[in-house]
């Protein structure tokens, strides 16, 4: 039986001016699965997350967690609810990392004991334990995505949304990244994972959104995509090329 | 969490990031302190002459070499208003030497004490002094004629007699007339004289001791002058100097505030600011953030940079701390909301270094921190334009403070403070503006 749907969102519609981002965008997220976003650069994903998250709030459509409406962009509950790594390292380099995590666990109203114990499971989730104290301009590219991973989750949101996390990382990191995810699924966490590596999606995601044109073209296994695609012994690779096409993307 | 707490929270963690960058901060402190030293001992040197003006160079070359020529060299010398360079060669230098300096651009202004000078005098002919000089030189020639008067007339008690024998000559008079003039002129000093040396022991001595040129023309001249200045004020303040250090503090304040916010564009380009929009926190905060931010690094700076002005010219800036700490903070607060509001507006760190550049130092000249304003000879525009600076009414008020000794009450400081403050709110709301349409797109 299907887990119950976390967020729902029907309809969305974003633009930046004149230039549409995301399209009529609707998807929904179950209780406790790793849907990936999987689309070419310009697809919607970031944006898509944008709008969850309440950076962007202009958007058209609806959205609704648990069955409720849900207005990120204007309601701090709502926000609250929400955990984001952003594709960029939204880390502070001159602080530690520790300084980083209670920074950020104190904004999202942490504070005394829970934020304390908090800072040290998410030091521990990104194995910088040991580094905790040392500056973060002082840490390997990999320890930084880390510490980006695990400031998104410090305040336990019911849904973490990552966007592009491994960019730029080596094997050692992207693995370590991959168990930590694994790791929070395992305790409940619901997670929304963008990226256009098509093996982070099949090895992490229990379900797959391919993105194409600010639209959600197919949804399902790796297996059901294929099949949707009528390309059933195809791979997940030709099954994404299938559906968004060989043009080039710039975004 | 409440508002304030989650902004200080913001400042606190930008404040914990500017304070381990050693040499930046150490920079940031430094750079103005070591301009306002410079530009005071600049100011010092340039404006040490008489009343703050500068001393103005005057060559002299005394071919006369008598003790009245030296008299006279030594009363240049000791003027508030000239800084007398004597040609010390052997022989002296000539006239047509002196030309083709002046010509050459070696010396603007050269006095030749001519051979004959003692003697003229003591003849009681009116000296020939021969100045050079360069015509385009205006403002130098003003002073020097001023200061030249002066000394001539401190330098020799009998010149007014020569001066009224030199008219003589113009009006035509005769050998014999002029002798009658003469011998008229050398009563008139005798009966002076006499009369205040018979008033010396007098209850009411005379507050002339003797008659000379000076006495003459200001017995002509219907004026009583009186010295008035703030009982309070130091010493060893002048007007440059005080000028010196508000200006510089001032603007000095801007660039270190408008650094600090950039810290906005910083964490916009890093995706820091994307990480806390998404934060449930409101937007808002996240402005107020960097504007404590801004603001204590703003009142450390400029604290920093009083204390020194204080402790390295004297400059009384503490004898108020109350008008001092209001006018600090009134300052502190509109530069800061300046500096929020050109980072909120700018695109690219680029476009903000550009824009607050050339504001700062527009606001800087047109405010009057580089020299002062003489605001009533500009025109009704001209007025207008330097008053909708926030520099003209952060210096206004500290000139108020620190060179006419008024405290925080005297309506002038409460209109400076009042306009910064409004201007602080005008710009707040721009920035507020700015912040919603470049950061939270949407």
């Amino acid at each position: 039986m299907a887990s119950p749907v976390l967020v729902q969102v029907s309809g969305l519609r974003y633009s930046y001016g004149e230039r549409v981002a995301v399209r009529g965008l609707s998807f929904e997220i179950r209780e406790g699965e790793i849907l990936g976003f999987l689309g070419p650069n310009g697809a919607g994903k970031s944006t898509a997350i944008s709008c969850l998250a309440g950076v962007l709030g202009n958007y058209t459509g609806e959205m609704s967690f648990r069955g409720q409406p849900f207005r990120p962009a204007t309601n701090l509950e709502d926000r609250r609810l929400f955990g984001v790594v952003p594709q960029d390292l939204a880390i502070y380099e001159s602080l530690t990392a520790r300084e980083n995590l209670n920074f950020f666990a104190t904004l999202s109203g942490l504070a005394g004991a829970a934020r304390d114990s908090a800072v040290a499971a998410a030091l521990e989730l990104a194995g910088l334990t040991d580094r905790a104290d040392d500056l973060a301009s002082t840490y390997s590219g990999g320890m930084k995505r880390r510490l980006n991973l695990v400031i998104g989750n410090l305040h336990s949101p019911s849904l973490l949304m990552l966007d592009e996390p491994t960019v730029g990382v080596d094997p050692q990191s992207r693995n370590h990244i991959f168990e930590t995810l694994l790791k929070l699924r395992e305790s409940g966490r619901t997670l929304l994972y963008t990226t256009h590596y098509m093996e982070e999606v099949q090895r992490l995601c229990d379900r797959i959104a391919i993105m194409n044109d600010g639209q959600v073209v197919a949804v399902g296994s790796a297996a059901e995509l294929a099949i949707a695609a009528g390309t059933p012994n195809a791979n997940l690779e030709q099954v994404f090329l299938h559906l968004t096409g060989r043009s080039l993307r710039d975004e | 969490m409440n508002l304030l707490a989650i902004a200080w929270t913001i400042a606190r963690k930008d404040l914990t990031g500017y304070f381990r960058d050693r040499t930046g901060m150490m920079l940031g402190f430094l750079l103005p302190v070591v301009l306002i030293t410079a530009f005071g001992f600049v100011m010092k040197a340039a404006f040490g002459g008489s009343g703050g003006m500068p001393k103005v160079t005057l060559n002299v070359i005394d071919r006369d070499q008598t003790p009245a020529s030296q008299k006279l060299v030594e009363s240049l010398k000791a003027s508030t208003m000239l800084q007398a360079k004597i040609d010390d060669a052997k022989p002296p230098a000539t006239e047509e030497q002196a030309r083709g300096q002046v010509a050459d651009g070696a010396a603007h202004h050269i006095l030749v004490i001519p051979e004959g000078y003692a003697a003229a005098s003591n003849s009681g002919k009116p000296p020939d002094l021969v100045l050079i000089r360069d015509p385009g030189r205006q403002m130098e020639d003003q002073v020097i004629r001023f200061g030249l008067m002066r000394a001539i007339l401190e330098s020799g008690p009998t010149h007014w007699q020569s001066s009224l024998a030199g008219l003589g000559e113009k009006f035509g008079m005769s050998g014999p007339e002029l002798a009658i003039l003469n011998l008229a002129t050398g009563q008139i000093q005798n009966a002076f004289e006499k009369a205040a040396a018979s008033r010396a022991a007098d209850s009411k001595p005379a507050t002339i001791k003797k008659l000379d040129e000076t006495a003459v023309l200001e017995s002509f001249l219907p004026i009583r002058n009186e010295d008035v200045s703030p009982p309070r004020r130091p010493k060893s303040v002048t007007y440059m100097l005080a000028q010196n250090v508000s200006g510089i503090s001032v603007m000095m304040l801007m660039f270190g505030i408008t650094a600090c916010s950039s810290m906005l564009l910083v964490e916009r380009d890093s995706g820091a600011m994307r990480r806390l929009v998404s934060l449930a926190v409101p937007r808002h905060s996240i402005l107020l953030g960097k504007f404590f931010y801004a603001g204590v690094i703003g009142l450390l700076q400029f604290a920093v940079l009083l204390i020194y002005g204080e402790v390295m010219f004297r400059v009384g800036a503490f004898r108020d701390p109350f008008t001092l700490a209001v006018l600090t903070i009134a300052w502190v607060v509109t530069a800061t909301t300046f500096g929020m509001a050109v980072a909120a507006w700018a695109r690219t760190a680029k476009q903000g270094e550009g824009l607050s550049t050339v504001l700062i130092l527009v606001f800087a000249a047109l405010g009057g921190c580089w020299f002062p304003i003489q605001i009533d000879a500009l025109g009704t525009i001209g007025q207008l334009i330097v008053k909708s600076t926030p520099t003209y009414w952060a210096m206004s008020g500290f000139h108020a403070l620190l060179w006419d000794q008024l405290s925080w009450t005297h309506p002038r400081v409460l209109t400076a403070i009042g306009v910064q403050f409004t201007m602080a709110v005008g710009l707040a709301i721009l920035a507020n503006v700015f912040f919603r349409r470049r950061y939270l797109a949407g």
